[in-house]
C-alpha cells in the first residue's frame, strides 16, 4: 500500500487525478457511442451513460497502476458523481437562473404568435406583406432582434441586421434559406430570455415588508414551534411508554405512531376536510361542547394555530420513537441506584433521563428544524388555493406560505405565472437562509464538535 | 409450421394497416367526459388507424407541464381542452402551432365568433373550439320549485332555505373565475382595448368604485343576507348540491354530469341582477377548445383527431356527456330544446369573454387575495383592499420582465 501524498498539494494532484480519469472516460464513452449510432441511428441517447461507465472501468484501472493511493478515492467516486449530478448541477443552475427573466413568456423560444409567412429575396433579405414590426411585435425597429426562420422540419436562428417599410435583412443567412423553396418559409421572433443583473433580488427586496419578511417570519416560527411542541409531546409519550408498569404499551406504541406511517400526501389533505369552518369534523365536535366555530384555515391566526397543530399530530410519533430508542440505551442500574440513594422519580428523571437522552436527541431536533423549515408538503396540501391573504400582499406569498411555498407559487402556478427566473432567486435566499441557520445550529449545539476534539 | 406463419403474416398485415403512428393526449376531464373522450379515442382508432393515449392531468397542472415539457419532446401532441386564459402565454412560450394552416374558412364560419375571437391571439387562430362555459344559477327544483327570475324571488328563496340543514345558495366564495360576474354587474372589467380593439393590459377595471362596490356586495351575501358562510369552497358547494342539501348554487355545466348521474331535476337561469346594480350580472365566458403541440412528431395526425373532436356531431354528444355548451352553430340549433343548454347559454350571452392575453394569469391570484380580505371581516376596508387590487396586478404585469 502506498501512502497518499500528504498536504493540500496531496489532495489536488488526486482530484486531479480523479478529474482526468472521468474527463477521459467521458471523451472516449461519447466516441464509442457516436462509432456505434452510425450503425444503429436508432440508439437511444441514455446509452451514452452506459458507453461511459464502460470506458471508465479500464480507465481507472490504468490511473490505479500510475498512482497507487487513488484506490482509496475509488471507494469515494460513484457517491461524489451522484452528488455533482443531482445536488452541485441543479443548484449551480438554479444561481444562474436567478438573474435572468426566464419565464413563460421569456422562454428562448419563437414566439408562434409573431409566426409571419415571409419570402426570401437574395442575398439576404425576407419580403413581407406587411409592416414586420407590428406583425413580429419589435416595437420601435427590429434591427438587432433574434428571430427563428423556419420552413417544414428546419429551423434556424438568425439576428436582424437592417429593415425597410416591408422588409427584414438578416446577418447571417442560414444555409436551407435560399434553396428551391418546397413550403412556406416562416419567421417568428425569438422571446429572448437574458442577462437581467438583481432586477428579480430586487424586486423580492422591494416586497420585503409584504412578502419577504412575514414569511421568513413565519417560517421560522412554524419550523421551530413544531420542533419544540412534537420534541416535548414525543418525549412526554415516550417515557410514559417506556414505563415497565404500563399494561398494553405494546398497542399503544403502535396505535400512537398510525399518524406517521400514513402517507402525509393524504392525511393532510384530510386535515383540510376537518378543519372546513362550517362541515368539518373539528367544529362539529366543538359545537358540541358549546365553543363557537373556530375559523381554522380561514383566519390568519387560527390557520397558522391549526397548522402547526396538524404538524404536531403528524411529527410527534418520529419524536416519540426517538425518545424511546434512547431511553433503551441507558441502563436499568442507574435508576436502581438513584431508588437507594433515596431520589424522586422527578429527580431520577432530571439527572438521569433528559441528560442521557439530551445527547442522543440533539441530532433529531436538528433534522427535525431542517425538514419543517421546508415543509412543503404539509403547507402547500393543506390549503392549496393559498391561505389567508397578507393585506397588500403578494399574491404568491400568503400568510401561511413559507419562503419554499412562496418559491413553488411562483415560478409554477397561475398566480406567479411561470416566473421561473424570480422562482429561482427566491430559492436562493433559501439556500443562503437554511445554509445560515444550519451554521449556527451546528456552533451553539456544538453537533460537529466531537470530531475536532 | 404453416399455422404459425400464417398468423405472423396476419399480424405483419395488420400491423402495416394500424400502426400508423401514436398521438398522446393529455386531458383534464373526468367522469363521463373523460368516458366520451375515451370512446371518441377508440372510434378515432378504428376510422383511422392512429394509435391515441388518454393521459389524464390535473387542470391545474396542464399549463406549466407543457410549457416545460413539449420544447423536449415530452410533452402531449395534443391538449383536449384548455380555456383561452391559458392559450396565450403558451402561445408566446412558442409551445403551440398555430391552425390557420390547417383549417377551413368553411369551418370557422360554422363557429360562433366568440368561440373563434377567444383562440385568436396575435391575429392567428391557436385552437380548434370545442365548448363554451360559463358559470350561471343551477337551481334543484325539488327545493326550488319556480325559477328565481329576480332579485327579491332569489334572496326570499335563499333566505327561507337557509335553515341549518339546508342551504339557499353557495358558491366558492374566494374563487376570481366565480365572483368576476359581480364586478361587472357594478361596471367593472379586467381590460381596457385600444383604439385598434386589441387588449389594452395598463387599463384595469377592477378596482376603483366598481371594484369597491362589488366586494361589498360579495361581503353582504355573508354578513347581510347570512347566505355564505365562512369556508365554503368549491368542493363544499358542489357537495352540498349534489347532495340536495342545497337549493341554489353558482356553478357551470362542467359539473352538470355529475349533478345528472345524482338524478337532481335542475334549472339554470342567470344570476338575476340585485338592483343598484350599474349594469346586469354577466360571468366570464371561457371557451375550452383543443390545442395542438407545436414539437409534435406527428401534427397531422394531431390536427386530425382534433378536427375529429370538434365536429358539430361530437359536440352535441359531448353535451350529452356532461353538459358543456357547444360553440358550432348546427349544435347549437340541434340543442335548441334542452333547457339546460338554453339557461346556459342566456349567460353566456349576457358575459364577456376572458382575455386571452398572457397578462391574464396575474389577475387571478390578486384578485383571490381581495376577495379573502374583502370577506374575512365586516369592518374590511374594501376601498383599500380594491385599490391594493389593482397595485398588485400591475406589480405582477411588470414583474421583473
Amino acid at each position: 500500500m502506498t501512502r497518499h501524498p500528504p498536504g493540500f498539494r496531496g489532495l489536488l494532484l488526486a482530484l486531479a487525478a480523479l478529474t482526468a480519469a472521468v474527463g477521459l472516460a467521458v471523451v472516449i464513452g461519447v466516441l464509442l457511442f457516436w462509432l456505434v449510432r452510425t450503425r444503429l441511428p436508432d440508439l437511444p441517447t441514455y446509452l451514452l451513460l452506459v458507453t461511459i461507465g464502460l470506458a471508465l472501468l479500464p480507465m481507472l484501472v490504468l490511473f490505479r497502476r500510475r498512482f497507487p493511493f487513488l484506490s482509496d478515492w475509488y471507494y469515494l467516486l460513484p457517491a461524489t458523481l451522484f452528488l455533482l449530478a443531482f445536488t452541485v448541477y441543479p443548484i449551480v443552475l438554479t444561481m444562474g437562473l436567478a438573474f435572468t427573466n426566464f419565464s413563460g413568456k421569456n422562454y428562448g423560444r419563437p414566439d408562434r404568435a409573431t409566426e409571419t409567412a415571409v419570402t426570401f429575396v437574395a442575398p439576404a433579405t425576407l419580403r413581407f406583406t406587411t409592416d414586420p414590426r407590428p406583425a413580429l411585435r419589435c416595437g420601435d425597429s427590429c434591427v438587432g432582434a433574434q428571430v427563428e426562420v423556419y420552413r417544414g422540419n428546419e429551423r434556424a436562428r438568425a439576428t436582424i441586421a437592417g429593415e425597410g417599410p416591408t422588409a427584414l435583412t438578416l446577418e447571417r443567412v442560414p444555409a436551407f434559406v435560399p434553396a428551391p423553396e418546397d413550403g412556406q418559409l416562416y419567421v417568428a421572433k425569438v422571446n429572448n430570455y437574458h442577462f437581467i443583473g438583481v432586477k428579480n433580488f430586487a424586486f423580492i427586496l422591494s416586497n420585503a415588508s409584504t412578502a419577504l419578511w412575514p414569511v421568513f417570519r413565519w417560517n421560522v416560527v412554524f419550523a421551530a414551534g413544531s420542533v419544540i411542541l412534537t420534541a416535548l409531546m414525543g418525549l412526554i409519550l415516550g417515557v410514559v411508554l417506556n414505563d415497565s408498569r404500563l399494561r398494553f404499551r405494546n398497542f399503544y406504541r403502535t396505535a400512537l405512531i398510525i399518524s406517521w406511517a400514513l402517507p402525509n400526501i393524504i392525511t393532510i389533505q384530510m386535515w383540510n376536510a376537518l378543519l372546513n369552518q362550517q362541515f368539518g369534523a373539528v367544529n362539529r365536535l366543538l359545537g358540541l361542547l358549546g365553543i363557537y366555530s373556530i375559523p381554522w384555515l380561514t383566519q390568519t391566526d387560527w390557520a397558522k394555530l391549526g397548522i402547526v397543530l396538524v404538524n404536531l399530530w403528524l411529527g410527534f410519533p418520529f419524536m416519540m420513537t426517538a425518545t424511546l430508542g434512547a431511553l433503551s440505551t441507558i441502563p436499568n442500574e442507574l435508576y436502581e441506584s438513584a431508588q437507594i440513594d433515596g431520589a424522586s422519580p422527578w429527580q431520577a428523571f432530571r439527572g438521569i433521563t433528559l441528560p442521557l437522552v439530551r445527547t442522543a436527541f440533539t441530532p433529531v431536533l436538528l433534522t427535525s428544524f431542517a425538514f419543517n423549515f421546508n415543509n412543503f408538503n404539509l403547507i402547500y396540501l393543506i390549503l392549496p388555493q393559498g391561505g389567508p391573504a397578507i393585506p397588500g400582499g403578494l399574491a404568491t406569498a400568503n400568510s401561511t406560505d413559507i419562503l419554499i411555498s412562496w418559491a413553488y407559487k411562483t415560478a409554477f402556478r397561475a398566480e406567479g405565472g411561470s416566473a421561473y427566473g424570480l422562482g429561482s432567486a427566491i430559492a436562493l435566499i433559501i439556500f443562503v437562509v437554511t445554509v445560515g441557520i444550519s451554521l449556527i445550529n451546528f456552533n451553539i449545539t456544538g453537533a460537529f464538535r466531537e470530531e475536532r476534539r | 409450421m404453416r399455422k404459425v406463419l400464417f398468423t405472423l403474416f396476419f399480424v405483419a398485415l395488420f400491423g402495416t394497416v394500424f400502426a400508423q403512428g401514436t398521438v398522446t393526449v393529455w386531458t383534464h376531464f373526468q367522469g363521463p367526459e373523460l368516458q366520451w373522450l375515451q370512446s371518441a379515442a377508440q372510434s378515432f382508432e378504428k376510422a383511422s388507424g392512429t394509435t391515441v393515449n388518454v393521459v389524464s392531468v390535473p387542470f391545474n397542472d396542464i399549463k406549466q407541464k407543457f410549457i416545460l415539457g413539449a420544447p423536449q419532446g415530452k410533452g402531449p401532441d395534443l391538449v383536449v381542452t384548455l380555456p383561452q386564459d391559458q392559450m396565450g402565454e403558451m402561445a408566446v412560450a412558442g409551445v403551440l402551432e398555430p391552425l390557420d394552416k390547417y383549417v377551413t374558412q368553411n369551418y370557422l364560419s360554422g363557429l360562433e365568433p366568440v368561440a373563434v375571437d377567444a383562440f385568436t391571439y396575435g391575429g392567428k387562430l391557436f385552437g380548434m373550439p370545442m365548448s363554451a362555459e360559463s358559470v350561471a344559477l343551477i337551481y334543484n327544483k325539488a327545493l326550488v320549485p319556480n325559477p328565481p327570475k329576480t332579485w327579491d324571488a332569489f334572496l326570499a328563496t335563499a333566505k327561507k332555505l337557509t335553515t341549518g340543514d339546508t342551504f339557499g345558495f353557495l358558491y366558492p366564495e374566494n374563487d376570481a373565475y366565480f365572483n368576476f360576474g359581480f364586478f361587472r354587474m357594478e361596471g367593472g372589467y379586467v381590460f381596457g382595448k385600444n383604439a385598434d380593439g386589441s387588449t389594452n393590459t395598463s387599463d384595469l377595471g377592477l378596482g376603483g368604485e366598481a371594484g369597491v362596490k362589488a366586494l361589498d356586495f360579495i361581503k353582504a351575501l355573508r354578513y347581510t343576507y347570512g347566505l355564505v358562510p365562512d369556508g365554503v369552497d368549491y368542493g363544499v358547494a358542489d357537495g352540498a348540491f349534489k347532495d340536495g342539501a342545497l337549493g341554489m348554487i353558482l356553478n357551470g355545466p362542467w359539473a352538470l354530469g355529475d349533478y345528472k348521474k345524482a338524478n337532481l331535476d335542475l334549472g339554470v337561469e342567470p344570476f338575476p341582477t340585485p338592483p343598484g346594480a350599474s349594469r346586469q350580472w354577466g360571468p366570464f365566458v371561457g371557451v375550452q377548445g383543443v390545442v395542438v403541440n407545436a414539437y409534435s412528431q406527428d401534427k397531422v395526425a394531431a390536427v386530425n383527431f382534433a378536427k375529429f373532436l370538434v365536429t358539430p356531431e361530437s359536440q352535441v354528444s359531448f353535451n350529452q356527456a356532461g353538459g358543456r355548451i357547444p360553440v358550432s352553430k348546427s349544435a347549437v340549433e340541434q340543442l335548441k330544446g334542452d333547457p339546460v343548454v338554453q339557461g346556459f347559454s342566456s349567460a353566456i350571452a349576457l358575459g364577456t369573454p376572458m382575455p386571452n392575453v398572457p397578462a391574464i394569469g396575474k389577475v387571478w391570484g390578486p384578485m383571490a387575495d381581495a376577495l379573502k380580505l374583502a370577506e374575512a371581516k365586516q369592518d374590511s376596508d374594501t376601498t383599500q383592499i380594491a385599490s391594493d387590487l389593482v397595485s398588485q396586478i400591475q406589480k405582477g404585469i411588470a414583474g421583473t420582465q
